[in-house]
């Protein structure tokens, strides 16, 4: 049953002789005071009143009830009230009138007024089911998951009918499968219904034309494209109407379900075709990539060798290794780029797990610095962490591609004998480390656009590069639940900074170490 | 230390890189035996008893880390891994296994040598001296004590355990797992926070610049080396 607004209704239910009681009392009342007032009143006045519990019952609890309280007037009137005085005979034949008048009174204003409940009451529950569906719509508008949107449908559909819930949804092969339900396991009988639903876009089950022996009823999930699947209802007190009762809500809900279903499957191949685009856009981009940044240090390296290989000795010592030298650079700054086209791929593929373990950000700092080595031998590197920076829950290595990252660009976009530092800080929640370099500006446009894919900046001159690392480093620090971002180090060059939340797990594990090593250093 | 008969076998699938390691080991002295699968590889290794062996952990037949395993059935010989850097978690597992140290791919050769003398250096034993140089950094076993640029340096029990057991095994590289089980015993090994926590105090006593340490290397996801 609906939690509707008709409690006078359910009060029925529940007693049903209640409004026989309150008309019998209220015509003993009318009785008693007529009796002890009759002489002042007149009997016609008397007759009116004893319309009043007639008209009362009427309007409150419908025609039955008010016609019986008519009969009972009249009798009670005609018993105390004419005479001869407690008896049912009648001298007067004029008050047979007055007795035709109280049943006509009580029938006419009882069917207006059930009629008139009988509207409330269904308007009470249509307002109930735009609620209903008015909440569910906007609960399944802004979800893009097609578990859970079925999910909340399922469970609100649930709730508001009583019932046990099922949809299925078919598959490439045209076979129904049940994607969410509180009734996930329903029989073959029951499947071999919904299957027939599924076929000929009809309703059937229980209540309706078709195949009605099974316990649930099942409604087709149409749309324009034809039917995606079936929502199957059981009532938990099925009554043998209940499907008629419902047949509109229930119509609304597979409606809903279907529009939502239709909704996601068409975000979805939107973004499918998004990623495709996306990766379209990488395949090109690598593509470039490969022509240019790799020919240009294959073309060194070929270049070097083959001279070397042809005319070994036409090169004096300092010829020859000056070459070695460019094969040497040429080879790592190659290798460089591979990895940053790989590290994008897996992290565009998900491939990438970030194994948080706490880590010094000193220790990450030295270890790309170090790996840095030969493109830094020109710069003036300064490494700072404040004093009180606690071990940071991070993947020691992606950071280190991170930080390898920031420092290889930091050297691009400066010249020879320029300063870059490493600076890392932190309060309670987040550490934060920053890589500064000296050099020219960037604008601000400029400055939010570095972090993108394939970003290269046109205003700095040609420099070599895939356009890839920081957006790996954006990549590596968002996957630490981290944030990146750049600015302008006044005047004097770019800062590349990200933090990295101090969550409580490394926080905790900080606190235990340190107790831990007061009890090591007694041992 | 002279290279001259030092037996090396090169187990790679790769002719290139075979040939590459071959000609560069050779020119260093090296005498080399070459096998390109992982059943050759255990083959060769009894019959050229080899004093040195270069195994890629992948190998067309067999998983690298079985190979290591089963070398180490019936032999202490010196395994040095190579390995690609996507495969962080295959060295690690190689390292435990009982490889002695790694190297990734691409790497320089003067890396590889000092690689192959430092496994060597280990597996001679040659750890007789008491005294063990560093550069700047000495460190004597016997009496305890640790001198920076000839100035003595105190250290706590676990610093001095985490650079003794560096020490001994100079050159090579010790895994997280195998260091914290050396320094503070079984149980330990996932609680690689302590770990960080001293090396960075440790460093702060024995680098110049700890910063940019010179001694204790940070290997990467893999562990710690002392050079």
């Amino acid at each position: 049953m609906f939690s509707l607004g008709c409690k006078k209704l359910e009060d029925l239910n529940k007693h049903p002789y209640l409004p026989y009681f309150w008309g019998f009392l209220g015509v003993m009342l009318f009785t008693v005071c007529t009796r002890l007032l009759g002489s002042f009143l007149g009997e016609v006045n008397i007759a009116l009143l004893f319309l009043l519990p007639v008209l009362f019952t009427a309007v409150k609890w419908g025609r039955r009830a008010a016609v019986v309280i008519s009969i009972l007037a009249v009798l009670s009137f005609d018993f105390f009230l004419i005479p001869p005085y407690g008896s049912l005979t009648i001298w007067d034949m004029r008050y047979l009138v007055s007795f035709l008048m109280f049943l006509t009174v009580a029938w006419l204003t009882g069917t207006m007024s059930q009629r008139l409940g009988n509207q409330v009451k269904a308007i009470q529950e249509r307002e109930i089911r735009m609620a209903a569906l008015n909440t569910l719509s906007q609960k399944i508008a802004f979800t893009t998951d097609l578990d859970s949107v079925l999910q909340t449908l399922v469970k609100k559909i649930a709730e508001t009918l009583d019932g046990q819930v099922v949809v299925l949804l078919s598959d490439e092969n045209q076979m129904l499968k049940v994607m969410a339900g509180t009734l996930t396991n329903i029989g073959d009988q029951e499947y071999a219904v919904a299957a027939w639903v599924y076929h000929h876009n009809q309703a059937a089950g229980r209540g309706t034309k078709n195949l009605s022996e099974v316990q649930g009823v099942y409604l087709p999930l149409s749309t324009e494209q034809g039917v995606i699947g079936v929502m199957g209802v059981c009532f938990n007190n099925p009554g043998d109407n209940h499907y008629q009762e419902y047949i509109h809500l229930l119509d609304a809900f597979s409606n809903l379900t279907s529009v939502a279903v239709v909704r996601i499957r068409l975000w979805e191949k939107a973004q499918e075709t998004h990623l495709l685009q996306e990766s379209e856009k990488l395949y090109s981009a690598l593509l470039n990539s490969l022509s240019h940044d790799l020919h240009t240090p294959l073309a060194s390296i070929i270049g070097a060798v083959t001279g070397l290989i042809e005319g070994e000795e036409l090169y004096s010592h300092a010829a020859k290794r000056e070459l070695f030298l460019t094969i040497n650079q040429e080879s790592q700054r190659m290798n460089r780029l591979v990895n940053n086209l790989l590290e994008m791929t897996r992290l565009e593929g998900g491939i990438v797990k970030v194994r948080k373990e706490l880590c010094d950000l000193e220790d990450i700092m030295g270890v790309a610095v170090g790996r840095m080595k030969d493109l830094l031998a020109n710069r003036v590197i300064y490494i700072k962490v404040k004093p009180g920076v606690p071990l940071v829950p991070v993947d020691f290595v992606l950071m280190e591609q991170v930080l390898v990252n920031l420092i290889e660009n930091a050297v691009k976009y400066s010249e020879p004998g320029n300063k870059i530092s490493l600076y890392a800080c932190s309060d309670d929640e987040k550490a934060e480390v920053s890589v500064t370099n000296q050099g020219k500006e960037m604008p601000n446009a400029v400055l939010e656009k570095v972090f993108d894919k394939f970003y290269r900046m046109d205003s700095l001159g040609r420099v070599g590069g895939s356009g890839l690392g920081l957006a790996i480093c954006k990549g590596i620090v968002e996957a630490h639940g981290g944030k990146i971002w750049a600015s302008n180090n006044s005047g004097e060059g770019v800062i590349i900074t990200f933090s990295i939340p101090l969550n409580e797990h490394g926080q905790k594990r900080v606190i235990e170490r340190n107790c831990q090593e007061v009890e090591v250093a007694k041992i | 230390m002279t290279a001259k008969g030092i037996r090396v076998l090169i187990i790679d699938d790769e002719p290139q890189i075979r040939r590459m390691l071959r000609v560069a080991l050779n020119a260093h002295g090296y005498e080399t035996g070459e096998a390109q699968c992982g059943e050759t590889g255990l083959q060769q290794a009894a019959l050229f008893r080899p004093d040195l062996i270069i195994l890629d952990l992948g190998l067309p037949d067999l998983d690298g880390i079985d190979v290591v395993l089963n070398l180490r059935e019936w032999t202490t010989v010196p395994i040095l891994v190579l390995s690609v850097r996507e495969h962080e978690q295959d060295k690690i597992k190689a390292l435990d296994a009982g490889a002695d140290d790694y190297l990734t791919k691409p790497f320089g050769m003067g890396e590889l040598l000092a690689r192959i003398r430092a496994a060597l250096r280990h597996a001679g034993g040659s750890t007789e001296d008491p005294v063990l140089l560093f550069g700047d950094l000495s460190i004597d076993l016997a009496h305890r004590v640790v001198t920076v640029t000839e100035k003595e340096i105190k250290l706590t029990p676990i610093e001095w355990d985490i650079l003794k057991a560096l020490a001994i095994n100079g050159g090579k590289v010790l895994t997280h797992k195998q260091l914290l089980h050396t320094v503070w015993g079984p149980g330990y090994e996932g609680e690689m926070h302590y770990l960080r926590v001293y090396v960075g105090q440790l460093r702060r006593k024995v680098e110049i610049n700890p910063a940019q340490p010179g001694h204790i290397i940070t290997e990467p996801g893999v562990g710690y080396r002392l050079l």
